[in-house]
């Protein structure tokens, strides 16, 4: 009995997958019909990658710098606060 | 923030080689296949190089900080993680650039393209874990840069152990002679740049320790008692 389960069930399986296969593919090529107008593929201009990507390097360089500079500034104010506080 | 004359020099280097680097690639010879997006590669490589660089050099810093426990190796680990963080940001920004037109999409799970990732999120790890982390948080941002600077070899040999779609390590060697002008001087601009920029940011690190150590002094001669500076 217990054969004759396996058995159908592998049949079973084998029919399912069978049939998937032979299923037309939904996601295949499909050839351009004639008289078929296609829409204009989408495309962003080089210059403008090539521009954003050194905007972007300079512009984070330059962000970068400022952020130091504010930084050192305050550790600056804050040494000279602490050395006046501090007798000599 | 006081840089010394070597450095003022080299900043004056790295400025003018910034100027001249676009008027040197926009002469270069267009590349057929990719066309005038291509010239992102002149900016995007030196990025790549010098985000290497730094993990190595935080690397450096944290092995004299774990092991020889020297202050100034923490210093100099914390200050090439943060450019590594900047220098990582620009190469993982400018690679899909580049892609969008090379490949149609601007991100692939290539395996180049994500450990250049993964290293970039442990150096924002190391950024953090160094800040929050509490008494021990140093120490184990060292570890973390450690691990971090382990990456880079395989980030450079993924293209060549693993299929990718990234384009090989033998682009820059066997790049046309009209290309190479535009390629080094970019490389060399930003490496030099990189040691500017780290002398800068070491520079702010050792005057964050010596206000620490004013705070101590002030704190035990009891002049910080109700009265912040």
């Amino acid at each position: 009995m217990t054969t004759l389960r396996a058995f159908t069930c592998t049949l079973a399986l084998f029919a399912v997958t069978t049939l998937a296969h032979a299923a037309p593919d939904s996601e295949g090529f499909v050839p351009v019909q004639p008289g078929e107008v296609l829409a204009a593929s989408e495309s962003i201009p080089a210059r403008n990658l090539v521009a954003a990507a050194y905007g972007f390097i300079f512009a984070a360089l330059a962000v970068w710098t400022v952020t130091v500079q504010v930084r050192s500034r305050r550790i600056e104010a804050d040494v000279a606060a602490l050395r006046a506080k501090l007798p000599r | 923030m006081k840089l010394r004359p070597v450095s003022l020099v080299l900043a004056a280097l790295a400025t003018a080689g910034l100027l001249w680097a676009p008027f040197l690639i926009l002469g270069a010879p267009r590349e057929p296949t990719m066309g005038f997006v291509q010239k992102i590669f002149y900016f995007h490589v030196p990025c790549a190089w010098v985000c290497f660089l730094s993990a190595f050099v935080c690397a450096f810093g944290a092995v004299a900080y774990l092991f020889r426990d020297a202050e100034w190796g923490e210093r100099l680990a914390a200050s090439a993680a943060e450019l590594t963080v900047l220098f990582g940001l620009c190469t993982l920004v400018t690679g899909p650039l580049w892609a969008r037109k090379a490949w149609g999409h601007w991100w692939e799970w290539d395996v180049r393209l994500t450990l250049t990732l993964l290293l970039w999120m442990i150096f924002i790890a190391y950024l953090f874990a160094r800040r929050y982390g509490g008494p021990g948080g140093k120490k184990l941002a060292a570890g973390l840069a450690i691990f971090g600077a382990a990456n880079v070899p395989l980030i450079y040999l993924s293209v060549s152990i693993w299929r990718s779609i990234h384009p090989k390590t033998s682009v820059v060697p066997t790049l046309d002679p009209g290309m190479r002008p535009a390629f080094w001087v970019s490389f060399l601009t930003f490496t030099i740049l990189y040691f500017v920029l780290l002398e800068a940011r070491v520079a702010l690190e050792r005057a964050r320790a010596s206000l620490d150590a004013l705070y101590l002094e002030a704190e035990d001669r009891g002049l910080l008692d109700g009265d912040p500076v």
